[in-house]
């Protein structure tokens, strides 16, 4: 590689100058610079590395622990689960007497980044990855450490192949510079990092599909107990952590876990990345503190409705989540708002529904795709999402029967969460039920119509949408 | 016992009632030991839960307080004492009907034409949950099935995914060729390809899977409902084993084997020889007449059996001096009834010199070391406890997956000991099946082996090595030896050795002999690895505390025998708690029973033979009895034929003794008779016919007894059952037949009216035999044997420990033998006697010290031992499904076979100027055999690895001069290729003419149980001998 131009670097110094100016607000993404992320040097000119340096130098792996768990940083892979509790599972960080931490009980342990962005109406992560590769690295520099990882990887989306190259420089320049390897900058620990590309399944974000297609098996999810962070990767302790979450930690480290939380005026610390896409004037991926509310991402930052379009509902955190409506627009977009609001902050990205489509095609495209992506282990979401695929598709056509809205109701249940094997059924039933819940009138009128009544004036429209929804169809379709 | 088994046991609610669980076990074993009913399809008994197909989802309440409670998958949910649950509650029952309504969305609804039809757990199971209304409206998803071979048939569209044939295939038997492809809704199990199944338990899918994907292609060829099935238990005569089986009967010809629980051998599983070898019983080869007994003018010779004219015949050889061939096929009561009648001095088992000395050497070592069956071997019952269980084995001399497949299929679950150990650790118990693998993966109980060929076994291995016969003997001197010298030192010698190398550590096995074998002068690295070999084997061996030694006979190696006689004392000996066990795989199905009647007095061929040609009168004759002699020379087989009188044949199929026979009687086959087999442990089993094979066609003990009354003319034995046999014995003390008759007598006070061979719901019962007389047939003519079976739907139906198949209310496929389990996975409830034979040791061994009954066994029968340097050593290298002398005839085995092949070592094709698919002539033992030459590694030069169809398999580690391997001209090519040809064609034609036979049979029965009298015009033309 050879040196940047002097009027890059200049562009660049002005970019970056403005980009530290918000080093506080907006700690993930600050340094995001899709067009030419930074490279080692420039990272670390921009304060990049001192997490690390700070973790590896100045605490012990349970010293990072406590400041991760005070910090409250919650999983942002959709589910919300708090970090620390998560990483204090791993048999090195649990509470021993040292003459049981025998070789014996050593284990070996390894951290995967979940960068299996799959998600519908989801691209949160590929800004991060794409934009700011070293946060990754650095920020699973930190993590390793923490829970004694000698070995990490990155299980990207196989889609990305931007960002696979990205990373994959990244890395290559993380070892030139001593931050992975052996004795890195100059203490006993050791890390090696691997990128690994998936072959591509939606189900590989379930942390155990993940981990299974990892060792090369098929990628089902596995039975729990145990744990991965008891059994994960080859048998050994193994924790799994979402792109975004993992790219708090450098900041935390930096920071403090006390700035962290004060990041947000709500209970869940910290900033997010909040996306939109679909029927808004503006589609994109912004980072707010938590709790923002609808309102103010629809409206101000995705710049509202597109024009000549009502808002008909939303689903708030991707394609899994239950669909909201007008009069949750006030609900503060943090993990237990939206669940009293009857969804879930999923991953922050809204879908935005508007008045001149479908939610029956709608749902029926959610479905699709949910019913292709199922692994194939457990019955329910095998043999149920397809049968609810069937039902959707006369209805939408015009052939359904009262009966069916009664059977896609008993479907519903029968894939809901505890009678299945993982969640990705039950993550179907959610917009599911939920648009038979908001648009029963919609589905009536399908039935006694006996055709679609948007069927006319979407026709046209259709061609020109390009919203992540349709890019994740096109996704899914071309296995 | 049971004592302590209720003792462990801990209650918890089911719809508020109180029940007792086993607390080791998941919740859904717990549900159905107390054989409750609740619909299930992934979980097995015997391979754990995986929590896939959510069957068996139940409601689990925090207290009693609780009524909403939570749904669980029960084979997934742990048993807790005080837990409650619901089956009944709508919720978990809703979720049931469901669960079965969707897999209903795919699976089609052929269930006329499907062969499960009537035993399917699938149509159980719906009926089950009360789903019984379709609302599925859209197409059914539809595959393209495979071709898997001419044994398991494939069926994709009726699979309901719930993958239990990829984790019995996979998983649990190790196989390599299947799988599971796809994924959502469109999940394939099968192969990447067509082909033949590569797995011996191939077979067990038929069984494992609860619809009609994989069907027993035999079976369904000459098909019939489960429900219309005469069924009888049986043992399997295809190995030592003895795997308990049940044989489905109709119109009088054999319809399938399944398999038939028994907790202490083979569980759930059999190996497919057992499975689908039964078919050698309808072959066109089997003997129908009698042959060198004239009849009447125009007196038809099937269907019946004059007496008369038998006693007229047998009477001119009165006065002959008979020796009798017994033999290890044969049943035990057979055996004994033959030496009875010809005398402990005439008597012969059929074993040459060095098999009378390898049986005594086996006797000896039975006698010291009990054999645990395949559930102690297995550890089956006490699971986690680490103190009893297997942690090293170590196989030689005897490729088990090929003589024994069963027991290869054992020793692969002994191998996950260690894995289960592992999980254990953490909490999660064995029957966590995917949470085993998942934490535990492919951890592996130590294992070596030592063989003269590369075995299934190597790839898991932690030392694997392949030597000459001699070699091995020597290794196993080499290793005791070492052994002996680390105890007496001291343990920290050892222990000291361990640091240096952890015996976790890769051996070095066949994997970097390979490597180095490839390049440099092979004796120096054999030598070289050996030496390794022996270290890691020593110092594995002197760490494990329960190291497993598993070996046989089939290398027909006395001296291999004694070297591992001086290893077990060895190990057995230090009391360091090291409690080694050893399996001994015998030859055939009776030879452990055998054993039984061996002495200084047996004699051996060679005495046999000496004695007819000794004999200037030319007075001795011969009684063989189901012997095919097959490992005489064919100089030994002249002089046999040459010199005696008389030879008088019982056997079931032709065979080259029958054909040169002066009277050949036809012998009931193993479906037709009844008797004991003495498997490899010394378990006395009983099997039993399952119909009345035609006339003259009769069960070996009754020719003996006729042949008792006019041959020998001993009045005091007649009789008429095999009861009366037994009885006939105990009364003259023997313990074996007291034994056997007080297991009968709890039998039959447990049903007293008898067990039916038929199912209840038997269709056309008095209509069977209509076109041949309107009478119905006489059912006291075939259940005059006072035995505990009745060949008729009037009796007991299965619940006996003679269960003749499996069923119990709304549980009408295999998987209903949970019902009649004590637990789930445990013994029987009307448990089988298990009566041990026992092998006390023969005079000779008693206090002789080794040198002097080697002395001894030399001077009796002796064995030239001139094996010469330069001389090559011929090893059977038989596929599994034609490694055993009945079923290598069976017309679906012959064309899996893909030919004659030698293998033979890299230096010696070098040598010779071999290449790799040249066709060599062998000539052995005067008799010339082609073979297609493949060439491999790791073999030492004089080993020659034989694969020859007409190569008998009593033959075995035998020299030969180098000069007898030549190449084949092209001239005998072309011939080796017509042979090869021929012997397909000839086998694909046999499987035809069978099932024409045999469907023509269907329409027109020999009723030979309709009375003597009246003589049915038997099919004689198709059935006679060619």
């Amino acid at each position: 590689m050879t040196d940047s131009t002097f009027d890059d670097s200049t562009l660049n110094n002005n970019w970056l100058e403005q980009a530290l100016t918000q080093s506080l607000t907006k700690p993930l993404t600050h340094l995001v610079n899709i067009g030419q992320p930074l490279d080692f040097n420039g990272y670390v000119k921009a304060g990049g590395y001192m997490g690390a340096t700070k973790a590896l130098k100045e605490f012990s792996p349970k010293e990072v622990l406590t400041i991760v768990s005070d910090s409250g940083l919650k999983g942002r892979g959709g589910a919300g689960f708090p970090t620390g509790m998560k990483w204090s599972c791993v048999p090195a960080l649990q509470d021993q007497k040292p003459a049981e931490s025998s070789p014996f009980n050593h284990e070996n342990s390894y951290l995967i980044c979940n960068a299996d962005e799959m998600e519908p109406g989801t691209f949160k992560d590929r800004y991060l990855l794409e934009g700011v590769p070293h946060q990754l690295i650095e920020a699973m520099i930190i993590a390793s450490y923490t829970i004694s990882a000698n070995k990490a990887y990155i299980f990207l989306r196989g889609e990305y192949f931007l960002a696979a190259q990205r990373l994959q420089q990244a890395i290559d320049q993380a070892y030139e510079n001593n931050w992975l390897g052996e004795h890195i900058q100059g203490t006993d620990y050791q890390l090696d990092l691997y990128l690994h590309t998936s072959a591509g399944r939606y189900i590989c974000g379930e942390e155990t599909a993940l981990i299974n297609a990892l060792e090369g098996k098929r990628a089902n999810p596995r039975a729990k107990p145990p744990f991965p962070q008891v059994s994960g990767l080859f048998g050994k302790p193994t924790v799994v952590n979402n792109v975004e979450t993992l790219s708090n930690l450098p900041h935390i480290l930096k920071h403090g876990s006390e700035w962290f939380k004060n990041l947000s005026p709500n209970s869940d610390p910290g900033t997010k990345l909040y996306a939109a896409c679909g029927q808004v004037k503006n589609p994109g991926v912004w980072e707010l503190p938590m709790g923002v509310t609808i309102r103010e991402l629809l409206y101000d930052y995705a710049g509202g409705m597109k024009d000549g379009v009502k808002l008909k509902g939303l689903l708030p955190g991707g394609a899994s989540t239950d669909f909201l409506t007008e009069q949750h627009l006030d609900t503060p977009m943090d993990f237990d708002s939206i669940g009293k609001a009857g969804s879930r902050l999923g991953t922050g990205g809204l879908i935005v529904l508007g008045d001149k489509h479908c939610p029956v095609a709608m749902v029926l495209n959610l479905l699709r795709f949910f019913a292709q992506e199922s692994c194939g282990w457990c019955t329910p979401c095998r043999d149920g999402t397809p049968w609810a695929v069937e039902i959707l598709t006369r209805i939408e056509q015009g052939k359904g029967c009262n009966e069916d809205l009664a059977q896609l109701n008993e479907l519903c249940d029968f894939m809901w969460l505890g009678k299945t094997h993982c969640a990705l059924a039950p993550g179907a039933v959610e917009p599911l039920k939920s648009a038979m819940r908001y648009f029963e009138e919609d589905f009536k009128q399908h039935i006694e119509q006996g055709c679609c009544p948007y069927a006319q004036g979407i026709s046209d429209q259709k061609t020109t949408e390009s919203n992540g929804l349709n890019k994740e169809r096109e996704a899914s379709h071309g296995e | 016992m049971e004592n302590e088994l209720d003792n462990k046991k801990v209650t918890i609610f089911i719809d508020d009632v109180p029940y007792q669980v086993s607390p080791d076990n998941n919740l859904l074993a717990g549900v159905l030991s107390n054989k409750l009913n609740l619909p299930y399809f992934c979980w097995h008994p015997s391979m754990g839960s995986v929590g896939a197909c959510r069957q068996c989802a139940v409601t689990q309440y925090n207290d009693e307080n609780d009524t909403r409670g939570r749904m669980v998958m029960s084979c997934m949910t742990p048993v807790v004492d005080g837990m409650r649950i619901g089956l009944k509650d709508g919720a978990s029952s809703k979720f049931r009907e469901q669960v079965i309504a969707a897999m209903m969305t795919n699976h089609p609804h052929d269930c006329p034409v499907c062969a499960e039809g009537g035993e399917c757990h699938l149509q159980d199971m719906t009926v089950m949950t009360g789903h019984s209304a379709r609302q599925y409206r859209g197409e059914k998803r539809t595959f393209t099935n495979q071709y898997l071979g001419e044994l398991v048939g494939h069926e994709m569209n009726r699979c309901i995914t719930c993958y239990r044939c990829v984790r019995f295939y996979k998983d649990y038997a190790g196989g390599k060729d299947f799988d599971v492809f796809g994924s959502r809704n469109q999940i394939y199990f099968g192969r990447q390809k067509d082909g033949v199944l590569e797995s011996q338990f191939s077979g067990n899918l038929v069984e494992v899977c609860p619809t009609g994907v994989f069907t027993n292609k035999l079976f369904s060829a000459h098909y019939t409902r489960k429900w219309d099935l005469q069924s009888a238990p049986s043992v399997c005569a295809h190995c030592s084993i003895g795997c308990n089986t049940s044989i489905g009967e109709r119109y009088g010809s054999v319809r399938r084997v399944v398999n038939r629980y028994n907790h202490d051998l083979n569980g759930y599983f059999l190996c497919d020889r057992g499975r689908f070898g039964i078919g050698v019983v309808n072959s066109s080869n089997r003997l129908t007449t009698i042959e060198g007994v004239h009849s009447k003018a125009g007196e038809p010779i099937v269907g019946i059996f004059n007496e008369k004219s038998f006693a007229k015949a047998m009477a001119e050889y009165r006065g002959e001096n008979f020796i009798g061939i017994g033999s290890a096929r044969a049943s035990f009561e057979a055996n004994r009834l033959l030496k009875y009648l010809v005398g402990k001095e005439n008597f012969s088992l059929g074993y040459n010199n060095q098999e009378m000395q390898l049986s005594l050497r086996h006797k000896q070592l039975l006698a010291q070391y009990p054999q645990q069956s395949l559930a102690g071997i297995e550890n089956r019952v006490q699971h986690g406890n680490g103190e009893k269980e297997h942690d090293l084995v170590l196989v030689i001399g005897e490729i088990i997956e090929q003589t024994a497949p069963r027991l290869a299929l054992t020793i692969k679950q002994v191998l996950r000991n260690a894995a289960l150990d592992k999980a254990d650790s953490i909490g999660v118990k064995p029957w966590q099946d995917s949470a085993v693998r998942t934490y535990a993966g492919d951890t592996s109980t130590p294992l070596f082996t030592l063989q003269t060929q590369a075995s299934d076994f190597d790839q898991d291995a932690n030392g694997a090595l392949v030597l000459s016969p001699n070699e091995i003997v020597k290794c196993v001197n080499r290793l005791t030896q070492l052994l002996q010298a680390d105890f007496s030192f001291s343990d920290t010698v050892v222990a000291l050795r361990e640091q240096e190398q952890s015996p976790t550590v890769e051996a070095p096995t066949a994997r970097s002999e390979s490597d180095s074998a490839a390049s440099t002068n092979s004796h120096g690295t054999s030598f070289n690895d050996e030496d390794q070999f022996v270290l890691l084997l020593a110092r594995s061996l002197s760490q494990a505390k329960m190291p497993l030694i598993v070996t046989g006979l089939t290398l027909k190696s006395p001296a291999l025998l004694v070297a591992i006689d001086e290893l077990m004392a060895c190990l057995s000996q230090k009391s360091h708690g090291y409690s080694p066990e050893l399996t001994i795989v015998a030859p055939a199905c009776n030879s452990v029973g055998n054993l039984h009647f061996i002495s200084e007095h047996t004699l051996s061929i060679e005495q046999i033979i000496e004695r007819c040609a000794n004999n200037n009168e030319q007075s001795t004759s011969l009684v063989i009895l189901e012997q095919d002699l097959a490992q005489l020379t064919q100089a030994q087989s002249q002089q046999l034929r040459q010199h005696c009188k008389t030879m008088i044949v019982l056997d079931h199929t032709s065979s080259d003794l029958t054909q040169v026979a002066d009277v050949v009687l036809p012998v009931a086959s193993v479906s037709e008779s009844n008797g004991h087999f003495v498997n490899f442990q010394g378990r006395l089993q009983r099997f039993s016919s399952v119909h009345i094979p035609p006339k003259p066609i009769m069960e070996n003990w009754f020719w003996l007894n006729l042949l008792a009354k006019y041959l020998f003319a001993h009045k005091e034995l007649n009789v008429t059952s095999l009861a009366q046999l037994q009885l006939f014995f105990a009364k003259h003390g023997e313990p074996w037949a007291l034994q056997v008759l007080a297991c009968q007598s709890q039998q039959q006070e447990q049903s007293k009216q008898g067990v039916a061979r038929q199912t209840h719901r038997a269709s056309g019962r008095t209509a069977m035999t209509a076109n041949q007389s309107v009478h119905e047939v006489k059912t006291y003519l075939e259940n005059s044997q006072n035995d505990a079976l009745n060949y008729s739907m009037e009796g007991a139906n299965a619940s006996s420990s003679n269960m003749p198949y499996t069923w119990s209310p709304a549980w009408n496929s295999n998987q209903s033998v949970f019902q009649h389990q004590q637990e789930v996975n445990g013994e029987l409830i009307h448990k089988a006697n298990e009566n041990l034979l026992n092998l006390t040791l023969s005079v000779f061994f008693d206090e002789s010290p080794q040198a002097s009954v080697t002395e001894k066994l030399e001077q009796l029968w002796p064995v030239l031992s001139a094996e010469k340097e330069d001389e090559l050593i011929v090893i059977q290298n038989t596929p599994w499904f034609l490694a055993e002398q009945q079923t290598k005839r069976l017309p679906e085995f012959i064309l899996m076979f893909s030919g004659n092949t030698v293998l033979i070592s890299a230096d010696f094709a070098k040598k010779n100027e071999i290449q790799a698919l040249d066709i060599l002539k062998l000539t052995i033992d005067d008799k010339t055999v082609f073979a297609k030459a493949k060439i491999i590694k790791n073999q030492p030069d004089n080993i020659i690895l034989a694969s020859i169809y007409e190569l008998p398999l009593a033959i075995n580690n035998f020299s030969l001069a180098a000069q007898n391997i030549n190449k084949a001209t092209s001239e005998e090519i072309e011939s080796f290729k017509q042979v090869e040809l021929a012997r397909k064609q000839t086998a694909q034609q046999e499987k035809a003419d069978v099932l024409a036979r045999l469907k023509k049979q269907d329409q027109t029965i020999p009723i030979a149980f309709l009375d003597d009298v009246g003589g049915i015009e038997g099919e004689s033309k198709g059935d006679s001998n060619v």
